[in-house]
C-alpha cells in the first residue's frame, strides 16, 4: 500500500523535484534585485503528463498544449499570479485556471521564481458509451512550481517552467507535472526606472 | 531572505533530489487487466481496472454501461476487445466493443436473441464460440464469434436440448467437452463439442449432492467439481479423456451453503456462502481425494457468492451479493492459502457474475 501511494507521484514527480531543486540552489547565490516590472504576461507551450490512470486509463496521458499567466508584482520580490493552461490528447483534454503567490529571485538579466497555484481543473474525457459520447468533470486543484526568466530584451524575455498539480475530478485524485516555455512580456516598473 | 543562505539552501536540494530518487525507486510497476462485472438490478455492466501485483480496484470513467434487462452473466472475450452479457429477463445478449486505452463499454445493438432465461455464459479459450444456457427453455444456444466485430451467429442446430432448470455449466480448455449442471435433478450431464455442435455423451447423467450450485473444470481436464449447497459438500467427478464421460469419485465436506468453485493448479475453492468462509483443498491429482489445507477455511467478508481466479493467479476475487461487492485475496503459492489484501470494488448494486481479461 505504501508503495503505490509513493508510485503514483510517479518519475515525472521526481524530474519535477529535481528541477525545483536546481532553482533553489541556482538562486543561493543571487541578490535580490532592486528593480522590477509591474507586470509580467507569459504565454507559450505546455507539456503535461496526466495522471488518468486514476480514472481507468492504462496509462498516464501525455498531453500537448498551451499556458498563460500574468503576474502584478507588489514589490521586486513578491507577486500575484493568476494562470490559466490547456492541454490536449487524444482522448482527453484539461484546463486549469489557477491564482497565487509569486516569490521572485531577480538578477541583472535573468530571474528565478517559484509559485503556489489555487483555483479550478475542468477535465473532458471523449469515450463512446451507450448514453454519451464524453465525460465532463471540474474539481479543486492546486499546484506548486517555479520557473527561469532570461531577458532577451528590456521587454521581453525567454521562460521555462515547471509545476507540480493535483487536481480532484471524476472522484478521484490526480498528480499531474506541467513543463511550460514561452515569452514573457514585461510592463511598468517597481522602484528606481529601468534602463530600456 | 531565507534563500540568500548557501548552506540552507544546498540543504533544501539535497532533501528534494533524495526524495526525486525516493519517487524513482518507490515506482510500482502499472500492469493492469480489467474486470467486468454483471449487475442485474442495474441493468448495467460494471468496469474495473486491476493492478496485476497489488490488485487494486479503480472503476473506469462512465461505469456502469446500461445493458439489457437484468444482465446474469457477463464474459469478456480473450481479445479483450468484446464483452458480452445475458439478459435474463429479455432472453438475449448484449456485446459490447471494449475502448483499448480505458475499457469502456459501447453496446453494438441490436442484440442477440437466446432461449428463455439466459442464465450463465461461456466461452472457449480461443474465443471462437459463445455459450448460452438458457434455464427456462432448457436448452444451450451455441454462436460462433466474428473475430472482428465480436458478432454472433448461430451454429447449425443452435439452441441444443438439456434439461430445464440447468443453472450452470462449464467448459474444458481444450473446448472438447461441456459439462451442465441441472439442479432439478441433481446431475451432471456430458456433452462432446465439435466446431460448436453439442452432442449428449449419454442420457443418464451423473448424479451429485443436493442443490448443486455451481460445477467446474480443472485445467488439467481430469476432474469436474461440483459445490452441493444443501448436502454442505463438493463433489469431485472424473473425466474420461476420450468420451467427456464422468465418474463420481466422491464428495467432501465444506463449510455451510457452498456456492461456488474455482481451480488453481492443485488447490480447490470452495465459497461458502452459508458460513462465510473459502474452504481450500489440495487435490490429490490421481485419485482426486480433496484434503483441507492448513487454516482453511479462510474467512471471506459477508455470503460470498462467486470466485474469479485473476488471469495471473496471484489473486481470487470473490463477490458478494449481501456485500455489493468485489474483495480480492492473495494467494500464497505452493501452499494455497488466502490471504485477505483489503483490496475492494463497490459495486452499486448486487453483482451476479464477474469475467477478468488476460
Amino acid at each position: 500500500m505504501a508503495i503505490e501511494r509513493v508510485g503514483l507521484l510517479s518519475k515525472r514527480a521526481a524530474v519535477f523535484l529535481f528541477f525545483i531543486s536546481s532553482i533553489i540552489m541556482a538562486a543561493s547565490s543571487l541578490s535580490v534585485g532592486q528593480v522590477a516590472p509591474r507586470w509580467e504576461v507569459f504565454g507559450g507551450y505546455a507539456y503535461r503528463n496526466v495522471d488518468s490512470t486514476t480514472f481507468g486509463f492504462v496509462n498516464r496521458s501525455n498531453m500537448n498544449g498551451f499556458d498563460a499567466n500574468a503576474t502584478f508584482n507588489i514589490t521586486p520580490t513578491w507577486g500575484v499570479t493568476a494562470d490559466v493552461g490547456g492541454q490536449y490528447g487524444s482522448q482527453m483534454t484539461v484546463y486549469n485556471f489557477l491564482a497565487g503567490p509569486q516569490y521572485a529571485m531577480r538578477r541583472d538579466k535573468s530571474m528565478f521564481f517559484v509559485h503556489g497555484l489555487f483555483g479550478k481543473a475542468q477535465d473532458r474525457v471523449n469515450i463512446s458509451t451507450s448514453i454519451s459520447s464524453h465525460f465532463e468533470s471540474v474539481g479543486r486543484a492546486i499546484g506548486a512550481g517555479g520557473g527561469y526568466d532570461l531577458d532577451l530584451t528590456p521587454r521581453f524575455t525567454f521562460r521555462v517552467q515547471a509545476d507540480y498539480l493535483r487536481t480532484n475530478t471524476f472522484g478521484t485524485s490526480q498528480n499531474d507535472i506541467r513543463v511550460s516555455t514561452g515569452l514573457v512580456f514585461h510592463f511598468g516598473h517597481i522602484g528606481r526606472r529601468p534602463r530600456l | 531572505m531565507f534563500f540568500r543562505s548557501p548552506q540552507m539552501s544546498k540543504r533544501i536540494s539535497v532533501v528534494l533530489l533524495t526524495l526525486g530518487l525516493a519517487f524513482l525507486l518507490g515506482c510500482g510497476s502499472n500492469s493492469t487487466h480489467t474486470a467486468y462485472v454483471a449487475l442485474p438490478n442495474s441493468n448495467a455492466v460494471g468496469a474495473y481496472r486491476i493492478k496485476n501485483n497489488s490488485a487494486q480496484f479503480t472503476t473506469i470513467l462512465g461505469s456502469p454501461y446500461p445493458a439489457g434487462n437484468s444482465p446474469a452473466s457477463v464474459r469478456v472475450h480473450p481479445s479483450n476487445k468484446f464483452v458480452y452479457a445475458a439478459n435474463q429477463s429479455e432472453n438475449d445478449i448484449s456485446l459490447f466493443t471494449v475502448d483499448s486505452s480505458i475499457g469502456s463499454l459501447h453496446e453494438v445493438l441490436p442484440r442477440t436473441p437466446t432461449g428463455l432465461t439466459p442464465v450463465s455464459l461461456l466461452m472457449d479459450s480461443g474465443g471462437n464460440f459463445l455459450f448460452a444456457l438458457n434455464a427456462v427453455s432448457g436448452s444451450i444456444s451455441v454462436y460462433s464469434i466474428n473475430s472482428g466485430s465480436g458478432a454472433l451467429t448461430a451454429v447449425a442446430g443452435s439452441p441444443f436440448p438439456t434439461f430445464p432448470n440447468s443453472i450452470a455449466f462449464a467448459i474444458t480448455p481444450s473446448a472438447k467437452f461441456l459439462y451442465v449442471l441441472n439442479a432439478n435433478v441433481a446431475s451432471v450431464f456430458a456433452y462432446t463439442i465439435t466446431s460448436g455442435v453439442l452432442q449428449l455423451v449419454s442420457s443418464i447423467p451423473v448424479q451429485v449432492g443436493n442443490v448443486p450450485l455451481a460445477l467446474t473444470v480443472d485445467p488439467a481436464e481430469t476432474f469436474v467439481y461440483v459445490a452441493n449447497s444443501a448436502d454442505n459438500t463438493v463433489s469431485v467427478l472424473s473425466i474420461n479423456s476420450g468420451s467427456g464421460a464422468l465418474t463420481l469419485l466422491g464428495s467432501f465436506p465444506t463449510g455451510t451453503t457452498p456456492s461456488s468453485v474455482a481451480v488453481l493448479g492443485s488447490f480447490l475453492y470452495v465459497a461458502n456462502m452459508g458460513s462465510s468462509n473459502i474452504s481450500v483443498f489440495s487435490v490429490a491429482p490421481t485419485t482426486g481425494v480433496l484434503t483441507q489445507i492448513t487454516s482453511s477455511p479462510f474467512a471471506a467478508g459477508v455470503a460470498p457468492l462467486f470466485e474469479v481466479l485473476d488471469p495471473n493467479g496471484l489473486f481470487l476475487y470473490v463477490g458478494s451479493q449481501a456485500a455489493r461487492s468485489i474483495t480480492a485475496f492473495s494467494i500464497t503459492a505452493g501452499t494455497g492459502a488466502l490471504t485477505n489484501t483489503s483490496q475492494v470494488a463497490s459495486t452499486p448494486v448486487s453483482p451476479s457474475s464477474m469475467s477478468v481479461s488476460k
